[in-house]
């Protein structure tokens, strides 16, 4: 049997990370993520 | 200028440029705060704390623990949009690490560019234990993901992101020390937490200083996904049959890797200098085949 190309195993590796991405900036809820970020993580930086 | 110099100048503008880019919300210096735009929504590919006055994106860490120590995630939360979204973080790591494996810790990386300009510091030069090499994948095991998700004080309660509270010393030099330099009220919680972070920070500068990137090979997850996802990325190393083994890689290698042994090995960090630095042009990286 024919061994499959690396660089179409990456392709696809690629491809379903960026389907990842589309389908939980979609359906997911971004929101979270940017209310984390936009307040201070006092627990983050060591002073909470 | 030799070619290994030109690539090296190369690398080095593009680390100034992102790190600049990563960093555009300057005056997060002067009004003592941080950049609360949407742009925060997204991941930058690199270690780059949300909690830095001049950050205007997310860390990709930082997010994945807050999420995974999130009530919404934990055994019975179907229904919940927490995994969801977690699955966009997650796709925002493996992505960087699937087209190029860590060529982000050579090129965007803000810390990794600060370990480079550290290492520049004329100083007895040290050469990483060999036991430490592989701590870095159980950082990212332990730190980033088990604890956040299990270490809980109750059912359905929060956890924490015990990487970002116990390790990441980008978080304590970029976040941690300016915060705590500003809160003039005493309002800051400095004490056992603060010390050991900034013990860790103050570690890792100083063997920065002696050892070429030593938190990119030991002690950061990030870097640890990204080697993993490489090892079948888009765009790789590859060493011919032409190579001679003569060792001028490893001389400019910032890792101190003999790429010949492994061309996709987890702890190159594609800076690419080993390209012009072969005699006989036996390493390369493009597409893989």
């Amino acid at each position: 049997m024919k061994a499959v190309p690396k660089r179409i195993v990456s392709v696809v590796l690629v491809a379903i990370s960026a389907a990842m991405i589309v389908t939980g900036y979609l359906a997911g809820d971004p929101s979270i993520i940017l209310r984390k970020a936009v307040t201070i993580c006092l627990e983050c930086i060591g002073v909470g | 200028m030799t070619r290994v110099g030109m690539a090296a100048l190369r690398q080095r503008l593009v680390q100034f440029s992102s790190a600049l880019a990563a960093n555009a919300w300057l005056q997060g210096w002067v009004e003592k705060g941080i950049y609360t735009g949407p742009l925060k929504v997204a991941c930058f590919p690199g270690l780059q704390c949300y909690s830095c006055p001049s950050s205007i994106a997310s860390c990709p860490l930082g997010s994945l623990q807050s999420l995974l120590a999130s009530p919404g995630i934990s055994l019975g939360s179907i229904g919940s949009t927490e995994p969801l979204t977690v699955l966009a973080i997650l796709g925002s790591i493996l992505f960087v690490g699937f087209l190029a494996g860590r060529f982000a810790c050579s090129h965007l990386c803000p810390f990794g560019l600060l370990q480079d300009l550290l290492y520049m510091i004329p100083a007895p030069r040290l050469r990483l234990p060999p036991g430490l090499r592989n701590a870095r994948f159980a950082v990212l095991a332990v730190f980033a993901v088990s604890l956040p998700l299990l270490l809980r004080p109750g059912p359905g309660m929060p956890g924490d992101p015990w990487f970002c509270k116990a390790v990441c010393p980008a978080g304590t030099v970029t976040g941690g020390w300016p915060f705590a330099l500003w809160d003039s009220g005493g309002t800051l919680e400095t004490g056992f937490l603060f010390a050991w972070k900034s013990a860790v920070a103050v570690l890792v500068i100083l063997w920065s200083v002696t050892t070429s990137r030593p938190f990119c090979r030991t002690l950061c997850p990030l870097g640890a996904a990204w080697g993993l996802a490489g090892r079948v990325s888009l765009f790789r190393m590859t060493v011919d049959r032409s190579c001679i083994r003569c060792g001028k890689c490893r001389e400019v290698c910032p890792v101190d890797i003999e790429i010949w042994k492994d061309p996709s090995s987890s702890t190159c960090i594609r800076c690419g200098r080993c390209v012009p630095a072969c005699p006989v042009a036996a390493v390369k990286n493009g597409l893989a085949k």
